[in-house]
């Protein structure tokens, strides 16, 4: 009776069956294992925006740590806020996670900033595993990328839990590079990491998922 | 036989990427708008915020043969991609959320850019767009152009692809709480920042109409 660890898993891919997606469900999947209540959702399918600066959130008056904007997000901000794990994947798309996952960042994260001291509203604790799925290399990532990213660690801190980023690398964007102008990239390089590192990279998945809902 | 002629003028669109229609943000590109004009540009003014929109499906039609160019995906958003890949200059306005441009902003810039992207040549635009992006910070700006900035680059040189001159320059945001302060601390400050922000829109006056020429 509510006694189980609770785990939101977000998929911020537009696609709900590519890589993103089977990382995602991998994390899941690590949650299920110890236990955990899971909830997977799609971010594509609901409709929202980013903050609209209505700034209800820092009326004195009103509750704080709740976006007060209410359209598709409202609800999974406030299973978010009530959960104790939160597993969120995004693809990378010039250098940056998608626009959807930045914009539920926004929301997420505004409404617990306290704008007179900077400190987090939030009183609970949420474990927060991200996961970053990306054309690029490893070496790329690492050396290029890494380090712009830790911002979204910084603001995911607001959450009080235990945070865990994991990079999934040089994915295989398409099932078959011959029906696009994709002449940069080669299947045949893309179809060896996909057998050598991506079933690594799953594996890590379903541990971190695991271990952030215990 | 009479000639039409379609259009001889430089088109510009000029985009408030604020979800406030009238704050700091807003005016400034208004004042882009009167820059472009005075330069005998047609003009096209868009609340960014109030198109539905999403960012990049990955629907990869724009990666078929002879599809490129061009976002398929139809929305809101799909239209303004095209008007602003057959306009001679585009102004944008965006604010910073969290150290970042908007995510609708970030939502715009996928599309429009990764349908010109080839994975072979790098760039299939054969247009020529000029662009003038301009930041309002609530930050002091000498920090964000120190500590900020250098994070941007990545997604600011994406709008080189257009081909044409990319101006950047930031500008100071007035808030609500700024506007809303009766103490008489912030009534001097305020005053300050307002001096500032006529100065500001001078400054955005010329960038526009030298980007609309």
């Amino acid at each position: 009776m509510g006694v189980n660890v609770k785990t939101i898993v977000i998929n911020a891919s537009p696609r709900k069956k590519w890589n993103t997606a089977e990382v995602m469900e991998a994390a899941q999947k690590g949650a299920e294992s110890v236990g955990a209540e899971t909830e997977f959702i799609n971010l594509s399918d609901l409709v929202f925006k980013g903050c609209r600066s209505c700034l209800v959130c820092k009326q004195k008056d009103k509750t704080k740590g709740k976006c007060y904007w209410n359209d598709d997000l409202t609800s999974v901000i406030d299973k978010i806020f009530d959960a104790d794990c939160l597993l969120i994947g995004s693809p990378i798309y010039f250098g940056e996670p998608t626009s959807e996952f930045r914009a539920l960042l926004e929301r997420l994260i505004f409404c617990v900033m306290s704008y007179d001291d900077g400190s987090s509203y939030f009183r609970g604790k949420v474990n927060v595993g991200i996961f970053y799925t990306m054309n690029a290399p490893r070496q790329f990532y690492e050396e290029s990328m890494k380090d712009s990213l830790s911002s979204v660690e910084f603001l995911f801190s607001y959450l009080n839990g235990e945070i865990k980023s994991y990079p999934v690398c040089d994915t295989l964007q398409v099932g078959d590079y011959s029906k696009y102008n994709m002449g940069g990239f080669s299947q045949e390089l893309k179809e060896k990491q996909l057998v050598l590192q991506y079933p690594k990279d799953i594996e890590e998945a379903f541990k971190i998922g695991a271990d952030l809902s215990k | 036989m009479v000639q039409i002629y379609l259009s001889d003028y430089m088109k510009t669109i000029v985009i408030n990427a604020d979800p406030k229609r009238k704050g700091t943000n807003a005016q400034l590109m208004k004042s882009a708008v009167e820059g472009a004009e005075s330069v005998g540009a047609e003009v096209k003014y868009v609340d960014l915020y109030k198109l539905k929109l999403s960012g990049c499906r990955v629907c990869l039609i724009c990666k078929k043969e002879g599809m490129g160019g061009k976002c398929h995906w139809r929305d809101e958003l799909s239209p303004l991609i095209e008007e602003i890949f057959n306009s001679d200059a585009l102004l944008i306005g965006v604010p910073l959320f969290f150290s970042h441009p908007s995510s609708h902003y970030l939502a715009f810039l996928e599309r429009l850019i990764f349908s010109i992207v080839s994975f072979k040549t790098g760039n299939t635009f054969e247009g020529k767009v000029n662009v003038g992006l301009f930041y309002t910070v609530e930050y002091p700006i000498d920090y964000f152009e120190k500590s900020i900035r250098p994070h941007l680059k990545q997604s600011e040189d994406l709008l080189k692809m257009l081909n044409g001159n990319v101006v950047i320059h930031t500008f100071s945001n007035i808030s609500k709480t700024e506007r809303d302060n009766s103490s008489e601390e912030g009534i001097n400050s305020l005053k300050l920042k307002e001096e500032q922000l006529s100065k500001d829109f001078d400054k955005i006056f010329g960038i526009a109409a030298e980007l609309s020429k």
